[in-house]
């Protein structure tokens, strides 16, 4: 009732905007619900009739399918081992190099830092043919070491970590400093567990980015036991159109994005402030 | 006085920095060399010449590259789509976004579960995202089609039509990609005062005019970073093509990343991508430019 | 506890000199205190104490040691911060230990000192809570307990009250009081307000653009201030000064003329000429319907046991002086002043100041 009453009392054009916006949700859920749909339906079912996907008899055999027949969990494995490790080492060397270029004042260390920052500019696309030489020159293709190493020095990192550190009073360091604390352990003990917040953020951002890049692994990862679960999605899908198997692909779609998904419900909070800050930087 | 010190005596000065704490930088700047502005240059010096990564074979041929790839066909084709892309895919996600935040900015349950559904596609992956999107355009088999055909239109396989496949691509690309500008926005929101709209509504503002007067201009820094922001990310386009249409049909959806790929990565010419690759450096220095300009700007009223 | 010595110490940033040959002596057990504007140097000199700051030139003695190349943690100093600057993700207890553990003491000997510690400042209930937690004056508390857990030779204090309330800010002036007197340690305390220069010092020094106005007791400063800078600044309503247009030697005490009236001074004749200004303080401007001095009444401030009368002189210059806790003084009334001149002060064209009363 009560809302029912805020809305009459709402003026048009808003009202007119909130319908857009509920049609638009509608429009986004959508494809969801079809290819949830069509993952719980027969795949000969789907060839007679395709729209049969909004009714009855549903089933879980793709489902069960995938876990017999796909590679996926092996992909899946890949996945997590190159994203966990990628992000661990971005926040080990984003943060020792954040720390020094906040705290530690060599000579020349605003020149150093101004040279560091100069790979923002730098896409990642625009270095993938010389990387990808350069990883073959030591014949490391089809490794995690290809998969993990890239990217692990960002400029990103070092730019957010710096200005994290730089706004930590300097007063408790210099606190730290009094009570004997060396130069590493007021890094370990009263930096870093201040700059938690800063490491969230640039740790759910790098995790994202890893587990969903496409192009690095694509050249890189080449043998099927190596693809990450990304590349390997995309092996599968390559004929899609002739494919009889509609319903097990889309079976493998959802049971692919159904992690991150339910990640990013647990830790929405997180997720939308590491993508917005790292956006707006 | 002087009980431990001779006059005149030079004493060790207090120490500021040690050599060992330059080993906090050291690990980063290795990396950072060796994996990014080396690749970098290499990339650079590539694009002069002609370099089989097949074969291993290379050769200097200054400026040939550059001639050859302005010449291409399929290379402008690709330029074009590019834009072609950018300029139908960066507006829906900025007017989307911006009006998906406009009416989600409320505490309100109903609100928040539709936020958490708009940024949600944002977190799946690119190969998700197409095998979902294949999906619904597949021929007649398809949610697309299966919908025209309910209302009589018909099906039109839209990936499979030149003239249209760039939309299917596009609007897959608004669909994952909305969740981005929505939130950026919905942060900028958040930072206007409140006291700006009592103060609207104290000088007997109307909705529209607080919204245009009041709203926008104060988001406004947010509204052009989102602009390019989004611009950058665009350009780079590569994934939904690779996946959804291979370039396909007829060069109608190659992207410049996509010809840099095909390039170094089918046909094996590394300098003839190179120097793709150095195009869209430039163009990519121009939008970072672009952005730190922006991001530099006071925020005005 | 130790003495602290300071030897021509110079402090420059950049091209710009904060301190200018200092030197100072602080006894050992000494409650010092640096006084003066933001700005002066103060904090400066403190931080180049605990070693925060490198001297550009000069040395710095704490005890036997000569210290200004030892970096902060092996000068036997702790320091209380303006921010307490506690660490926020440790608890009350774990702020205290991490000078200890960082020195290997042994963990029962860390336990007895922090529970000594929490005991002097009643910080025992809060010992589990992190900063977050605790009131301004609880972290203050902390503060000083951090301090006092490193049985330091020398404590030294960074504007530490600046953060508290007014009633707060009284109450801690004695706690840190009682404290010197308690641990008998060094102290060194920084601070722009004068009250807390006045109420807790054994010695202040006066400090201005990085050079020391005056050194000495709290009394001393306020009653035989060395220059007028130290004057001006010590002593809350400030001293009035007035300029001298001639003068003469009654019986050897100089007669100033301000304006139109003769005021006689207790300040010795001898020797002083030039310009002069004279200097009363407003307690010793009292209304008086028989004084020499004639003014207007422009505001008047009721503190209830005295009332502080802000008048104009007839040449237009302002002076502030004192009534009896029931005044019937308003704006516009004309009222008269009579000078205490033994309480007079005379300043030459230099600055320095010449004083009514003698030396103790």
């Amino acid at each position: 009732m009560a809302t029912a009453g805020k809305t009459v009392g709402m003026p048009l054009g808003e009202r007119l905007a909130l319908i857009a916006v509920i049609l638009l949700a509608i429009l986004w859920l959508l494809p969801l619900v079809w290819v949830t749909g069509v993952s719980l339906k027969n795949n000969t079912e789907l060839v007679v009739n395709p729209g049969a996907v909004f009714s009855a008899p549903y089933t879980i055999q793709n489902y069960i399918d995938l876990t017999k027949t796909s590679a996926l969990g092996t992909w899946f494995r890949n996945s997590l081992i190159v994203s966990l490790s990628h992000t661990v080492l971005v926040l080990i060397v984003s943060c020792l190099a954040g720390y020094g270029f906040a705290r530690i004042e060599f000579p020349g260390r605003n020149a150093v830092f101004i040279f560091s920052l100069v790979g923002l500019a730098i896409p990642g696309q625009a270095i993938i043919v010389p990387l990808h030489s350069f990883f073959n020159a030591f014949d490391l293709h089809n490794t995690y070491a290809a998969l993990i190493i890239p990217g692990i020095a960002t400029p990103f990192g070092i730019f957010l970590m710096t200005a994290y550190f730089r706004a930590i009073p300097a007063e408790i360091e210099e606190a730290a400093r009094l009570d004997n604390a060396s130069r590493f352990k007021i890094f370990w003990a009263i930096a870093l567990p201040l700059a938690v917040p800063a490491m969230a953020t640039l740790g759910i951002f790098t995790f994202l980015g890893t587990w969903n890049d496409y192009l690095w692994p694509l050249i890189s990862a080449t043998r099927p036991e190596m693809y990450t679960l990304t590349v390997g999605l995309a092996a599968t899908q390559t004929n899609i159109d002739q494919s009889e198997g509609l319903g097990y692909l889309m079976a493998q779609s959802v049971f692919a994005g159904l992690p991150m998904l339910i990640l990013y419900i647990f830790f929405q909070k997180y997720v939308v402030r590491a993508v917005a800050g790292a956006a707006i930087r | 006085m002087s009980r431990t010190s001779q006059p005149g005596a030079r004493a060790p000065k207090l120490r500021t920095w040690h050599w060992p704490e330059l080993l906090f930088i050291a690990p980063f700047l290795i990396l950072y060399v060796t994996f990014l502005l080396f690749p970098m240059a290499w990339g650079f010096w590539m694009s002069f010449n002609y370099y089989d990564l097949f074969a291993g074979f290379s050769e200097y041929i200054g400026l040939e590259n550059y001639q050859q790839l302005f010449a291409d066909q399929i290379y402008r084709r690709a330029v074009v789509n590019t834009f072609v892309f950018v300029a139908i895919t960066v507006p829906p996600l900025v007017i989307l976004g911006l009006l998906i935040a406009l009416v989600l900015n409320r505490q309100t349950w109903w609100s928040a579960v539709l936020r958490t559904l708009f940024f949600g596609s944002t977190v799946l992956s690119v190969t998700i995202v197409t095998l979902i999107w294949r999906g619904v355009y597949l021929p007649q088999k398809g949610l697309l089609d299966n919908f025209l055909n309910a209302i009589g239109v018909g099906g039109i396989g839209i990936l499979q039509d030149p003239n249209l496949a760039l939309v299917g691509i596009a609007v897959t690309t608004v669909w994952w990609g909305i969740g981005l500008p929505m939130v950026l926005f919905l942060a900028a929101l958040q930072q206007v005062p409140g006291e700006i709209y009592e103060a609207a509504k104290l000088d007997n503002a109307s909705p529209w005019q607080t919204l245009w007067s009041i709203t926008i201009p104060s988001i406004w820094r947010t509204v052009v970073l989102v602009i390019i922001i989004q611009i950058i990310a665009h350009f780079q386009v590569f994934g939904q093509i690779n996946l959804m249409t291979g370039g396909g049909p007829n060069n109608s959806t190659r992207s410049m990343v996509q010809f840099i790929y095909e390039s170094g990565f089918r046909q094996w010419t590394a300098g003839f991508a190179s120097a793709a690759a150095q195009v869209l450096f430039v163009i990519m220095v121009i939008a970072a430019g672009l952005q730190f300009w922006a991001s530099r700007r006071k925020q005005e009223f | 506890m130790s003495r602290i010595d300071l030897v021509n110490i110079n402090k420059k940033f950049g091209s710009y000199e904060a301190i200018a040959d200092l030197s100072l002596a602080i006894d050992s057990g000494e409650f010092v205190v640096f006084l003066g504007p933001s700005g002066c140097g103060k904090t400066t000199l403190l931080r180049m104490i605990a070693g925060l700051e490198a001297v550009t030139a000069g040395e710095i003695h704490i005890g036997d040691r000569r210290v200004e190349h030892l970096p902060p943690g092996q000068r036997g100093v702790a320091m209380v911060f303006q921010s307490y600057a506690l660490y926020p993700h440790m608890t009350v207890a774990q702020n205290m230990a991490f000078g200890l553990r960082n020195i290997g003491t042994e963990k029962s000997v860390i336990e007895a000192k922090i529970a000594e510690a929490a005991r002097i400042l009643q910080l025992e209930t809060l010992l589990d809570r992190k900063p977050g937690q605790l009131s301004g004056g609880q972290r203050q508390r902390v503060a000083i307990g951090r301090a006092i857990v490193k049985s330091p030779e020398v404590f030294l204090f960074d504007e530490p009250l600046s953060n508290l309330d007014a009633m707060l800010r009284a109450r801690t002036r004695v706690e840190i009081a009682r404290l010197h007197q308690t641990l008998g340690a060094t102290m060194v305390f920084v601070t722009h307000d004068q009250i807390e220069a006045m109420t807790m010092a054994q010695k202040i020094v006066v400090m201005s653009n990085g050079k020391i106005e005056q050194v000495g007791a709290p009394l001393d400063i306020y009653r035989r201030p060395a220059t007028r800078f130290v004057a001006s600044f010590v002593g809350v309503p400030a001293m009035n000064f007035l300029d001298v247009s001639n003068t003469e030697a009654v019986r050897g005490k100089l007669h100033v003329r301000v304006g139109e009236t003769m005021i006689p001074t207790g300040v010795p004749a001898a020797g002083l000429s030039g310009p002069l200004t004279l200097g009363i303080r407003p307690e010793a401007l009292r209304v008086d319907a028989n004084g020499t001095i004639a003014a207007k009444v422009d505001v008047v401030e009721r503190l209830g046991d005295k009332t502080i009368i802000h008048a104009m002189l007839p040449g237009g210059q302002a002076v502030v002086g004192e009534d009896g806790d029931t005044s019937a003084l308003t704006f516009g009334d004309q009222v008269r002043f009579s000078v205490d001149s033994a309480r007079t002060h005379v300043f030459d064209a230099a600055g320095r100041g010449h004083h009514a009363e003698v030396a103790p």
